[in-house]
């Protein structure tokens, strides 16, 4: 093909050759959103880490982690000591939170993350019985409302799992999600 | 300099046998990659898995005792039994089929996970979702990583459709495309489903209780 | 615009085949504006049974056996005391592989303040406790339940029509579904008052 020829094809198919540009936007950026949608946005794929003194700022709140270990005084309503199922142990995670409104993290997710990288539910079905607080990052409904509180949270671990970090997760925040560790 | 000799004819000189028959190869040529192009997407065509084949679930085929992973959680058929009536709750359930009680234990893998599906597959290739008459035990119990789970799941078949069940369990409830399932033989013969059929007594739906760690 | 002309040159120029095709799809297109690709519904083709006929009807193969007019009737809580529950019960036999749970889509009313709507409830007579599943080979006798308005008619006859669905490929998913929910069958159900 010569120069001359060169061009005119460009010339001649000039409208399609625009036309492919807004169509692959189009074709590639459906697909990729549909994906995004799918796979990345609904989960909780990026942790936001603590910053200075260890607090994370995440969904309008600032959460620190004050404490993370095995618990062993639990109780049952009728005030005797409860045990976890077989060799399993329970974990206690103690929360401080600075909210400017009190709802800020209502309706947020609790999970525990062990070293392994492997995640758990606070209170989970294995404490029915324990005497431990619903799990919540908002504040007691019977206290005297404070924009600085702190929240004990219950998690039941195999025996050999070790507690490594919390997950505070927002279903409006996500993929984002805070990711407090011990001792931070 | 001398003239070009000048122009006494308009007719295309003919052409010499040796272009007229690379012309023909050619278009023999060309007309033979057409056909071959046409034969290869036949092939394909034909042997093209379709949707339902391709998007199909993962089975993954175990027997009794035998752990199976749903990717989400893992599940072991520990036994099952059957009956014609059930206890669950406070109520005793009747039924024109059968009760089939599978006694499964279920663990989740890394992180927290719901049982979505749990149906069981007769031979004719049937399936029978767990039954909703009753509140399941297992259905709303989150299972936790490292921590298993033992319970009965109760489905109601035709009586003609006992022998040779299979159970299936998924994380997914209604999408169970391209997901991991477990599919358990449950090994029920003829005799046990007949056995089954004549007991009298209602049996009770196993609660939901930690397994061995 | 120097381009428009350059097109509309080239429409010229363009072989006859070329311009008959595009004026043929022009006329589509603006046909379809007006709506000249949308179906002719065509009359009420169901056809009417009798009370107690088996209709297979795509999953599922139904039976109506009968239609009630109840007063209060616990477990059933009316909305609004006063209110009266009409009952159209009906033998319903899963046909297809699987468990459906799609129940409330089978039976409909034709006349009157719930026609059309979707029953308030639906229950296994069996054990008076509301359907979610039916199973594959395993019949059972439904209730399926409206609640009718205290200064509402009270009909003698309900006009009842049983809903269907086709198995096809859906067109957006390239696989086999039950498809096409519409009626396959009405019939006029004597109402037995069972309000005393």
């Amino acid at each position: 093909m010569t120069s001359t020829q060169s061009r005119g094809w460009w010339r001649h198919n000039r409208w399609g050759l625009i036309a492919v540009v807004p169509s692959l936007v189009v074709a590639i950026g459906f697909t990729y959103s549909t994906a995004y949608n799918a796979y990345w946005k609904h989960h909780p794929r990026e942790p936001v880490a603590a910053g200075e003194g260890g607090w994370v700022s995440y969904g309008g709140a600032r959460i620190r982690l004050l404490g993370l270990a095995p618990a062993y005084n639990v109780k049952d309503y009728g005030g005797k000591p409860f045990g976890p199922p077989g060799t399993a142990r329970i974990w206690r995670a103690t929360l401080a939170f600075e909210v400017s409104d009190k709802d800020t993290l209502a309706g947020c997710d609790l999970l525990l993350e062990d070293t392994d990288g492997r995640t758990y539910s606070a209170g989970p079905s294995e404490l029915r019985g324990a005497r431990v607080p619903y799990p919540s990052c908002t504040q007691d409904s019977l206290a005297t409302p404070s924009p600085r509180y702190e929240v004990a949270v219950y998690f039941v671990l195999p025996g050999t799992a070790k507690g490594a970090a919390v997950r505070v997760q927002l279903d409006t925040k996500l993929p984002h999600y805070a990711r407090l560790t011990a001792a931070g | 300099m001398t003239a070009p000799p000048p122009v006494h004819r308009h007719k295309a000189p003919r052409r010499d046998v040796q272009t007229a028959v690379a012309d023909l190869g050619k278009r023999l040529g060309v007309t033979g990659l057409v056909l071959a192009a046409v034969a290869i997407g036949g092939v394909i065509k034909a042997h093209e898995l379709d949707v339902e084949q391709r998007e199909r679930p993962f089975i993954h085929a175990g027997a009794i005792g035998q752990i199976r992973s749903a990717r989400t959680f893992d599940v072991t058929v520990l036994g099952v039994r059957g009956s014609t009536k059930l206890k669950a709750g406070d109520d005793v359930y009747d039924t024109d089929g059968v009760w089939v009680l599978v006694k499964v234990r279920l663990m989740a893998n890394r992180d927290p996970s719901f049982v979505g599906y749990a149906a069981v597959r007769d031979t004719a290739g049937r399936t029978y979702r767990a039954s909703r008459r009753m509140d399941q035990p297992l259905d709303s119990r989150e299972l936790q990583p490292g921590l298993p789970v033992e319970g009965e799941v109760a489905f109601e078949v035709p009586r003609t459709a006992v022998a040779g069940l299979a159970v299936r369990f998924s994380s997914g409830s209604y999408d169970l495309r391209m997901d991991a399932m477990p599919e358990i033989s449950l090994g029920i013969d003829r005799v046990a489903a007949a056995r089954w059929l004549a007991a009298p007594d209602a049996l009770t739906l196993a609660d939901a209780e930690a397994g061995p760690t | 615009m120097g381009w428009w002309r350059g097109l509309a040159l080239r429409v010229v120029d363009a072989p006859l085949r070329y311009q008959i095709i595009g004026i043929a799809g022009a006329l589509v297109a603006a046909s379809g504006l007006v709506g000249g690709l949308d179906g002719v519904s065509p009359p009420p083709k169901e056809p009417t049974i009798e009370v107690g006929t088996a209709l297979p009807a795509g999953p599922w193969t139904v039976t109506v056996t009968g239609a009630r007019l109840l007063g209060d009737s616990p477990p059933l809580k009316l909305e609004h005391p006063g209110d009266h529950w009409v009952v159209v019960l009906a033998t319903v036999e899963i046909t297809a592989d699987k468990s459906h749970n799609d129940i409330a889509d089978i039976i409909r009313l034709r006349e009157g303040t719930l026609a059309g709507t979707r029953p308030d409830h639906i229950y296994l007579v069996r054990d008076t406790k509301p359907v979610q599943y039916l199973h594959p080979g395993l019949p059972e006798r439904v209730a399926f339940i409206w609640e009718l308005a205290a200064g509402a008619t009270v009909p003698t006859a309900l006009e009842v029509l049983v809903y269907g669905e086709t198995w096809r490929i859906d067109s957006l998913t390239d696989r086999f579904e039950w498809l096409d929910l519409e009626p396959h069958a009405r019939l006029t159900v004597p109402v037995e008052d069972k309000r005393t």
